[in-house]
């Protein structure tokens, strides 16, 4: 295993309390519907964040293995998965 | 938590969990996804449980940290996957409420059960799975470890 220690920004780091609170302190509107996910995420969008994965110098076998999980309909069964 | 999200208003009365199979689970890296059930079906939370592995005393901190392992699937993918899916809804719906990460519950016993029943929600931790840097994407056994103070 590496040794690199990360530390995660306190404020990323709720417990199930405050992770409650921002539930109940979030408006209606600015909830996500389960079929616009579908609508918004899709395989443009993710092939995007792998460029810039690529940029930031993600490893080169990192990027490959996420492509072919896509080649492979990754981004279909995605969207089929979080949809009921 | 169910009754605890279900008690927050008339949104939230119908929520139910939905459970993803295992073998489903290694495309998505979810366990359950939390959804409101109404008419406008709002996905809130979408969950990969993570159980500790340990729980040891830090005499430089002068506290008790738990130790828990993520991307220990058999792929050694799920934290990419999760980091994926999570990155992709943040920046899909900015401003927007929805949660995919982690849960990492601070019990390792069932004496650590019963002393905090029922009051679980305050000793269990989430970290959306966006919130890791990148430099955490790779395909190897991660460590987190999670501070009692937390």
């Amino acid at each position: 295993m590496r040794s690199e220690e990360t530390i995660i920004n306190s404020e990323n780091v709720l417990d199930g309390k405050e992770l409650l609170e921002k539930i109940s302190k979030t408006k209606e509107e600015n909830f996500v519907k389960v079929n616009e996910v579908k609508e918004r995420i899709n395989k443009y969008k993710l092939q995007k964040l792998i460029e810039e994965l690529r940029e930031q110098k993600l490893r080169y076998d990192l990027i490959r293995y996420i492509e072919q999980k896509i080649e492979k309909g990754w981004m279909i069964t995605v969207n089929s998965l979080l949809l009921p | 938590m169910i009754e605890a999200i279900r008690s927050l208003g008339r949104t939230f009365s119908r929520s139910f969990w939905r459970g993803v199979s295992i073998r489903l689970e290694r495309h998505i890296g979810l366990d359950v996804k939390l959804e409101t059930g109404t008419a406008s079906n709002y996905i809130l939370l979408g969950l990969q449980f993570k159980k500790p592995r340990k729980k040891e005393y830090d005499f430089s901190q002068g506290e008790y940290y738990y130790t828990f392992r993520i991307n220990d699937n058999s792929a050694n993918d799920q934290h990419i996957i999760l980091w994926l899916i999570s990155t992709l809804v943040l920046r899909s719906f900015l401003n927007k409420f929805v949660f995919i990460g982690y849960s990492f519950p601070m019990f390792i016993s069932h004496a650590e059960l019963g002393r905090y029943s029922p009051d679980f929600l305050n000793k269990t931790i989430f970290i959306d799975a966006s919130r890791f840097p990148v430099s955490t994407l790779d395909r190897l056994e991660h460590e987190v470890l999670i501070y009692k103070s937390s």
